[in-house]
C-alpha cells in the first residue's frame, strides 16, 4: 500500500486509528504490529512469510547473542542475521542485475527472475540490520518481546520510503510513549504537508519529465531537456521529502518521534553540505555501519579514500540495481573528493556561485539517476549539451510555470517563518490544512499521474 | 478547541470512509462515459494474485471509482488545475475559443505502417474492385489557429501525404479532405468531426468517385444542444462550452444492423445521454446495411466512428451502403466482400485510429 492513495487515506487510516486509539495501552503495539502487517501485505500477500521470517531471524539471533559472552558465538549469530538479511535483499533486488551482467560478460544464458521487490525491502533491511549490529556491539539490549520487535520492523509509517529509523532511535518509545493532542495535531499537520508535497507538487511537475520521456529524449530541444531536468529535480525532492514528512507525521500521530530526513537540501552551497541535508538517515546509516567500521578517516589518507569510494558505490547501488545508479554514486564520490581537495574553501567564499554550482551539479546527477537505459541516457545528455534549438519548450514553460514557481519557492525556507506565524493561529491552521486535504483528495480521486518512485529501492 | 486541525482531519477521513461505505455503487459514469469498477469478490487465490486482476488491485480501483461524490472531486481537480495556470488536464489541451485538443505528440509508427501495408496488400488481391481511401486528420491539424502555441503534436498531414502516395501506387484512389475542411469541421469538446465537416469531405469523395453530391434539404436539419464530448470527458474543463450536434433526418428505406432491422439512421435516445455522437448509425456495429431506392449501385464502407455521421450522406447516392467496422467484426469480412457485388469500397479512418487500430488483419478473414 502507498500513502498517496484513496485506499490508504480513506480506508486504512480511519480503521487503523480507530483501532489504535481505542486499544488499551498494553495492546497498542500488538495492534500496530498487526495493522502494519496488513499494510505490508496488501497487494503482495505472497510476501507475507518473508516479513515474518525477517522478524523471527533477527529477533532470535539478537536474543542468542545476549545469552553468551563468547565473541565467536556472538559473531556467528551476527553473521546468520547479516547473511539472511542481505541474502533476501540480494536475491530480490540484485539477482537479475547480477545474472544480466554475468550473461553479458561470459555469454551465459542465466534466466531472469523478474521479481517485484517486497515493499520497502531496502528500508526495512537497513533498519533491521542497525538493530542486530547494535545489539552485537552491546550498544543496546536485545528486544525481549517479539511483538514489540515485530512492530519496530514492520512499522507502517516509515516502512516504504524512509526515514531509515534505527532501533536506538525509538526503542524507548516502543515501550513507553505518551499520546497527546498537541503531538497528534503536529503529526496531522506534517502528514498533510507531506501529502501536499507529493500530490500537488511532485506529481504535477513530474508529468513534464514523463512528457519529455514520451516525446523521446532524442527528439527534444536543448531548452526542453533542461526544463525536464529541472522538473525531475523538483519532483524527486518533493516526492521523497513528502514521503518522509508523511512518515514523520504519522509517527507522531502514533506517539513516535522519527528522525528528520530532509533539511532544505537545495539551499546547500556544496555537495558536501547537500549530503548532510538530503536523505539524512541514509547517510547516517552508511557512516555508522560502513564508513566507521572500515576505519573512516583514522587509517590514513589512502584508506579513507577507499572507504569513501566503497560508501558511495554502495549508496548508488542501494538506490537501484542498475549501473546508472552506481555511476550516480561514483559521480558524487568524485565531486566530494574534489571539494575536499580544494573547492570547498572557494565555494564558501562565493555565495552566488556556490548556489548555482550546487543546483547544476545536483540536477545533472538526477539525469544520471532518472534514466536507467544507457541509450536514452546518452540521447538525453546529448540534448542537454548540444545546443539543439526548437520551440517545443515554450508550451511546457507556459503550462508548468506556476508549478515551477511553487516548487522553487517551497524548496527554500523563504516562506517557512511566515507560514509558521500564520499557522500559530489554530483556526487559520485548520482552514489551510483543511483546504490542503480537500484539494489533495480531488487529485487522488482523479489521479492520472501518481507514480511510486521507490519500487527500485 | 485545542487541536482543530487534528479533529478536522480525523472527522473528514472517517466521514468520507462512512460515505463511501453507504453510498450506492454506480454501474457506469455518465460524466466519464465509461463503466466503473464494481466490488471485487474476495477469494484466497485472488488475494494472492498481485497482478491487475488481484483482489487488492481491483479493490483499490473500486474505492476510487465509487468514491462518494466522485464527479464533484473531478471538477474540483479541474478547477485547481486552472488555478495552477495549467493549459491541459488528463492529456487534453485547452485551445482558443473553447476548443479542446488531444495531446498527441507521438504515435505507434510501426503499427501505422503495418496498417497502411495491410491496405496496400489488400489492393493487390482485389485488382477489379474500385477502392477509395479517405483518411481524416485530427482537428488540431485543421484548426491550427486555435491550437495552443507549440503544443508539439505529431505531424499527421505529412504522414497522410506519404500514405496517399503509397496507397495510390498500390491501386487505391485517395481523397484528401484537409483542403476542404474548415473552422467549423470539428467539435470543440469531442474528437470527431462535425456533420458539417463530414459533408465537406463527402463532396470531395463524390467528386473523386464520379457521383453527384446530394445537398441535404435544410428543412430536415435537426439540432441537439448541450453536447459535451470525449475531450471534455477527459479534461473535465469546468467552464467548457458545450457543442451543438447537427443531423439531417434523411429518408432511407431500411437500416439493418448485424442482420436485425433497425429504426432509421439514428438512435435518438442517445441525444439524452452524455455521448450524443453515439446516435449516428446507432454507434459502432459490425455490419450495418442501409437500403435506399433513390440511389444507384452498391458501396462497401470499412470505417471507424468518423464515418458514422458521413454515411447518411452516402445513402442518398447508393442504393445499398454496407458499413463494416472491423473492430466489431472478428471474422467474415472476406465472405461478405465476395458475397456482395460492390461497385466500390471506401475506407474511412481518422489518423489516430489508423495508427492505433490492430484489426486490419481482419481484412483477410
Amino acid at each position: 500500500m502507498v500513502f498517496s492513495s484513496v485506499l490508504f487515506l480513506f480506508a486504512f487510516l480511519p480503521v487503523t486509528f480507530l483501532i489504535y486509539y481505542a486499544a488499551p495501552y498494553r495492546w497498542k503495539n500488538t495492534a500496530l504490529f498487526l495493522l502494519s502487517l496488513v499494510f505490508y501485505s496488501w497487494g503482495e500477500a505472497r510476501y507475507f512469510p518473508i516479513m515474518l521470517s525477517v522478524i523471527a531471524v533477527n529477533y532470535a539471533s539478537a536474543r542468542g547473542m545476549e545469552r553468551t559472552a563468547r565473541r565467536g558465538t556472538r559473531a556467528a549469530f551476527l553473521w546468520i542475521a547479516v547473511l539472511f538479511n542481505f541474502g533476501m535483499l540480494g536475491f530480490f533486488k540484485y539477482a537479475d542485475f547480477l545474472s544480466s551482467n554475468l550473461n553479458a560478460l561470459f555469454s551465459l544464458d542465466l534466466p531472469m527472475l523478474r521479481l517485484t521487490l517486497p515493499l520497502g525491502i531496502s528500508f526495512y533491511t537497513f533498519q533491521t540490520m542497525s538493530y542486530t549490529i547494535d545489539v552485537y556491539r552491546g550498544d543496546v539490549p536485545a528486544e525481549r518481546n517479539i511483538i514489540d520487535f515485530g512492530a519496530f520492523v514492520v512499522l507502517f509509517p516509515q516502512l516504504i520510503a524512509g526515514p531509515i529509523v534505527r532501533y536506538t532511535d525509538i526503542c524507548t518509545q516502543l515501550h513507553s510513549r505518551a499520546l497527546s493532542l498537541p503531538e497528534i495535531e503536529g503529526g496531522v499537520r506534517l502528514f498533510l504537508l507531506g501529502l501536499a508535497s507529493k500530490v500537488l507538487i511532485a506529481n504535477n511537475i513530474g508529468s513534464l519529465w514523463r512528457d519529455a520521456e514520451q516525446i523521446g529524449f532524442a527528439n527534444i530541444s536543448t531548452p526542453l531537456a533542461w526544463l525536464a531536468l529541472a522538473a525531475y529535480t523538483l519532483q524527486i525532492y518533493f516526492d521523497f521529502s513528502g514521503y518522509s514528512l508523511m512518515a514523520i507525521g504519522l509517527g507522531r500521530m502514533l506517539g513516535f518521534r522519527f528522525p528528520k530526513n530532509f533539511d532544505f537540501p537545495y539551499e546547500s552551497r556544496s555537495v558536501t553540505e547537500f549530503w548532510t541535508r538530503w536523505h539524512m538517515t541514509l547517510g547516517a546509516w552508511f557512516r555508522e555501519y560502513v564508513y566507521y567500521p572500515l576505519g573512516g578517516n583514522r587509517c590514513g589518507r589512502r584508506r579513507q579514500i577507499f572507504n569513501l569510494l566503497a560508501v558511495w558505490a554502495l549508496t548508488g547501488l542501494w538506490h537501484g540495481a542498475s549501473w546508472n545508479f552506481v555511476i550516480w554514486g561514483l559521480y558524487y564520490f568524485v565531486l566530494l573528493m574534489i571539494e575536499k581537495m580544494f573547492l570547498l574553501d572557494r565555494l564558501k567564499k562565493n555565495c552566488v556561485f556556490s548556489h548555482f554550482y550546487l543546483l547544476l551539479i545536483v540536477s545533472i546527477g538526477w539525469g544520471l539517476f532518472a534514466i536507467t537505459d544507457f541509450g536514452a541516457l546518452g540521447a538525453f545528455f546529448g540534448r542537454l549539451f548540444s545546443m539543439t534549438g526548437g520551440t517545443d519548450w515554450l508550451y511546457f514553460l507556459r503550462n508548468y510555470a506556476v508549478t515551477f514557481a511553487l516548487g522553487a519557492l517551497f524548496s527554500t525556507q523563504v516562506l517557512k517563518k511566515p507560514f509558521e506565524r500564520l499557522t500559530q493561529n489554530r483556526a487559520a491552521a485548520a482552514v489551510i490544512y483543511g483546504a490542503l486535504l480537500l484539494v489533495c483528495t480531488a487529485y487522488l480521486v482523479d489521479a492520472t499521474y501518481n507514480p511510486f518512485l521507490y519500487f527500485r529501492f | 478547541m485545542q487541536s482543530p486541525t487534528a479533529v478536522l482531519f480525523f472527522a473528514a477521513i472517517l466521514l468520507l470512509a462512512l460515505l463511501n461505505a453507504v453510498s450506492p455503487d454506480r454501474e457506469n459514469s455518465e460524466a466519464e462515459n465509461r463503466p466503473l469498477q464494481q466490488s471485487p469478490h474476495f477469494t484466497v487465490s485472488s488475494m494472492l494474485d498481485s497482478s491487475e486482476r488481484g483482489f487488492a488491485q481491483k479493490y483499490e480501483k473500486y474505492l476510487s471509482d465509487q468514491f462518494a461524490g466522485r464527479d464533484g472531486w473531478i471538477t474540483l481537480k479541474s478547477v485547481c488545475e486552472a488555478a495552477f495556470g495549467k493549459t491541459e488536464n488528463n492529456g487534453v489541451a485547452y485551445g482558443k475559443d473553447g476548443h479542446l485538443f488531444g495531446i498527441y505528440r507521438a504515435y505507434d509508427e510501426e503499427n501505422y505502417r503495418a496498417n497502411v501495408e495491410a491496405l496496400a496488400a489488400f489492393a493487390a488481391e482485389t485488382p477489379d474492385l474500385a477502392k477509395t481511401a479517405l483518411l481524416v486528420p485530427s482537428g488540431y491539424e485543421i484548426l491550427r489557429d486555435r491550437v495552443p502555441a507549440n503544443l508539439g503534436n505529431a505531424d499527421q498531414l505529412s504522414a497522410l501525404a506519404q500514405t496517399r502516395r503509397t496507397l495510390e501506387a498500390a491501386g487505391w484512389q485517395t481523397v484528401d479532405p484537409a483542403p476542404v475542411l474548415d473552422g467549423d469541421s470539428y467539435y470543440r469538446t469531442d474528437h470527431h468531426w462535425t456533420t458539417h465537416g463530414a459533408f465537406l469531405a463527402y463532396e470531395a469523395f463524390c467528386e473523386s468517385a464520379g457521383v453527384t453530391p446530394v445537398a441535404p434539404d435544410e428543412g430536415l436539419r435537426r439540432e441537439s444542444g448541450g453536447f459535451l464530448g470525449t475531450y471534455y470527458n477527459k479534461a473535465k474543463k469546468f467552464d467548457a462550452a458545450a457543442d451543438t450536434l447537427v443531423y439531417y433526418d434523411l429518408p432511407v428505406d431500411s437500416v439493418t444492423i448485424n442482420g436485425e432491422a433497425t429504426d432509421g439512421l439514428y438512435d435518438l435516445a442517445k441525444l439524452a445521454t452524455r455521448d450524443q455522437y453515439a446516435m449516428f448509425l446507432h454507434g459502432n456495429n459490425g455490419v450495418t446495411v442501409i437500403e435506399n431506392a433513390v440511389g444507384e449501385g452498391s458501396l462497401l464502407v470499412v470505417k471507424d466512428s468518423y464515418a458514422n455521421c458521413f454515411v447518411p450522406f452516402l445513402a442518398q447516392n447508393y442504393r445499398t451502403v454496407t458499413v463494416v467496422d472491423l473492430r466489431y467484426l472478428p471474422t467474415g469480412f472476406r465472405a461478405l466482400l465476395e458475397g456482395g457485388s460492390f461497385d466500390r469500397l471506401l475506407v474511412l479512418y481518422n489518423f489516430e485510429n489508423l495508427a492505433s487500430d490492430e484489426n486490419f488483419y481482419r481484412l483477410d478473414d
